[in-house]
């Protein structure tokens, strides 16, 4: 077994001279598998065991399907860029596109969370502002800055969620990565390793399908979704939802002034004045977090594990996949 | 129990686990012989089929045992090394074997999960410490009484706290998905599944028991060689474990900080101020003084902490899920092989 199994890798070290790496360990497995049914037929014809007969013949039906996975993977693979170029203006491939889409989006994300973070500092700070007046330990203290207080639970909001989609479009990056260093390098070729045999074809199978999904399926839906917002945004419709850094003046607090008018120049009005920025700024600062950050990336998974889920059933590992869901 | 590598390994397998499987497949043929010889001498028709097809299977079954062996024997002698030298991969350092493979995945994840649950835990501290603080400046008649402005110049991080907080949470998560693959994988290691087999021997070969015995074989295959496997697959993905404080650094004085040892300092927050004495609290009467003494130059790097638990929660949670489903996948395929059906995915929904 032990020789064996050196054979086999002292093969897939020469193939490599003729082939792309996952090429040649796919080629040594459609061999592998002709031979394993080639060998359960002839036994099972010789001693007329009808049951390895049956074997035989869907081991033969299974090499069909491999056979025509592979074939489906070299087209997808050579052809997919240029036709993905030629139909969206690209000149790189699908996966580098993707993931620089995903890095730059996390890089705003970040700049505006820099921004946000700034305001909510200035604000929460006037709102922390009271005077206090004290003669030979009698006087008073006034907190007229109580109004800034409303907008700071705002602010940490628009926060969290800004922090959360970095944090899922982080996930998103990482999964691409995986996809475009690792899936033909490491995980298609074991995964047709493991196919080839029956006893390991579910755990291939779902390791193939991992491999396409996250080498294919994912930053094509990244494109999709993130091409549909920028549509949106490009339209009349979504006019308002300007790109760029919302900015924001802080007027600062008086807090002497307890005036309860909201005019200007009383500190209810300035903080009004603040919200009112805020609201005017929302279309802007909350776009790219939520629909970028949040739903983009929710719908990219879940269009993902699905097609895991149908990709792994057509590789012979039909299973319920939707314990990874959570990452959503 | 012993390491599944291990020199005791050899005799648990060959003293205790082959002799139950021989007495198993004794047991299970003489029932099927008795059942034979009766449904021969009765003329029954379902007790000759049941004792043919046995007669067929058994041997199925026990070839299924000695590939168990063979394989675990070869998870044991292949060098990860030479398998990353097959991918192109870099070799490291020190080799090791599938098991040990799988597991040295599992320990980086984990600690990964909790260099992120750290970082995060350090700066919700340190957001805790500076928006308690309060400054009180006395601007008029501050010999006979005081007066003036008072305001807590870090009460803006109060978001960011509350992001850290969901930060540490998903960090938490992500350590113990780690951890509770890791103790799956030191259960197998242990040698515990192979005490499964010959009681799947046997059972598999009596009548309204084959299920249960199949599942059993179903169970120990795939979970020794499948989900180690995969493990050991993942553990050559390098790239998986990049930080995105990897290599930030910045200047304080002459002081070069590195931002990732210093927010993943073990140390406790309050004690760091203790150890140095040029940092008490009751000194810094400036605000930015306070705040280079709790954050790095005075910074922190809250996107770069979403950024990494995101990080340990793909390498932590979500690949160990992908490895428990392959071996899930494994189960229900050979248990099909063996004429049952069984679905494992649940496993994977446990954390």
């Amino acid at each position: 077994m032990r020789r064996l199994t050196l054979g086999f890798f002292i093969l897939l070290l020469f193939s490599q001279l003729a082939f792309a790496q996952w090429e040649s360990v796919a080629a040594i497995s459609v061999i592998t598998s002709a031979a394993m049914l080639g060998l359960l037929y002839m036994i099972g014809f010789g001693f007329g065991i009808h049951e390895l007969i049956l074997s035989s013949k869907e081991e033969a039906y299974q090499l069909v399907v491999v056979i025509a996975m592979i074939g489906g993977l070299i087209i997808v693979q050579t052809g997919g860029d240029a036709i993905f170029g030629a139909m969206a203006g690209y000149s790189t491939t699908i996966q580098d596109t993707a993931k620089s889409d995903a890095d730059a989006m996390i890089t705003n994300l970040a700049s505006e969370f820099g921004v946000l973070a700034t305001l909510e500092n200035d604000v929460a700070y006037q709102g922390s502002r009271s005077l206090s007046c004290t003669l030979f330990t009698v006087g008073h203290t006034i907190s007229g800055c109580g109004g800034y207080s409303m907008v700071s639970p705002a602010i940490s909001g628009v926060e969290a969620t800004v922090g959360l989609g970095i944090a899922e479009l982080s996930s998103l990056s990482r999964l691409m990565m995986i996809g475009k260093e690792y899936s033909f390098l490491l995980l298609l070729p074991v995964g047709i390793i493991l196919r080839t045999f029956k006893i390991t074809r579910g755990a291939g199978g779902l390791i193939i399908a991992l491999a396409i999904a996250l080498y294919f399926v994912l930053p094509l839906m990244i494109i999709t979704m993130f091409g549909i917002a920028d549509q949106f945004k490009n339209s009349s419709a979504g006019a308002s939802y300007k790109a760029g850094l919302p900015s924001m003046n802080v007027i600062e607090c008086v807090p002497q002034d307890t005036d309860d008018g909201t005019g200007e120049g009383t500190n209810p009005g300035r903080a009004m004045n603040i919200l009112d920025q805020m609201i005017a700024a929302t279309p802007q600062y909350i776009f790219a977090p939520l629909i970028y950050g949040i739903i983009t990336p929710a719908i990219a998974l879940l269009g993902t594990i699905a097609s895991l889920r149908a990709l792994a059933s057509i590789s012979g590992a039909d299973i319920d996949v939707s314990a990874l869901s959570k990452v959503i | 129990m012993v390491d599944v590598c291990s020199a005791g390994f050899s005799d648990f397998i060959y003293s205790g686990v082959m002799p139950a499987a021989a007495v198993s497949a004794i047991a299970a043929t003489a029932v099927i012989a008795a059942s034979y010889m009766y449904g021969k001498a009765t003329s029954n028709p379902k007790l000759n089929d049941y004792s043919k097809t046995e007669a067929v299977q058994l041997p199925i079954t026990i070839a299924s045992i000695i590939f168990i062996v063979l394989v675990i024997s070869s998870f044991c002698s292949i060098d990860m090394n030479s398998v990353r030298a097959v991918f192109n991969l870099p070799v490291l350092p020190n080799s090791t074997d599938v098991f040990g493979a799988a597991e040295s995945y599992l320990d980086n994840s984990a600690i990964f999960a909790q260099q992120a649950l750290v970082t995060a835990r350090y700066q919700h501290s340190a957001y805790n410490i500076l928006l308690m603080r309060s400054t009180y400046a006395c601007e008029w008649w501050c010999i006979f009484g005081q007066s003036g402005f008072s305001y807590q110049g870090f009460s803006g991080y109060t978001g960011r706290m509350n992001l850290m907080g969901m930060l540490m949470n998903t960090s938490l998560i992500s350590l113990f998905s780690a951890l509770n693959a890791l103790f799956i994988l030191n259960f197998v290691k242990s040698g515990f599944f192979m005490m499964l087999l010959p009681i799947g021997i046997f059972t598999r070969s009596m009548p309204y028991l084959r299920a249960f015995g199949s599942i059993f074989i179903a169970i120990a295959m795939s979970f020794f060689l499948i989900y180690p496997a995969t493990l050991a697959v993942f553990s050559m993905m390098d790239k998986l474990f990049t930080s995105p404080l990897d290599g930030l650094t910045c200047q304080s004085g002459d002081n070069t900080i590195v931002i990732k040892d210093y927010l993943q300092n073990d140390e406790n927050i309050i004690s760091r101020d203790d150890s140095d004495p040029g940092l008490n609290i009751g000194e810094k009467l400036h605000d930015d003084e306070l705040a280079r003494a709790y954050l790095p130059c005075g910074q922190d790097y809250p996107a770069q902490t979403a950024q990494l638990a995101a990080y340990a929660f793909i390498a932590a949670a979500f690949l160990p899920t992908v490895a428990l489903l392959a071996a899930a996948a494994s189960a229900r395929y050979i248990a099909k092989m063996f004429g049952e059906e069984v679905d494992l995915s649940r496993v994977a929904q446990m954390v």
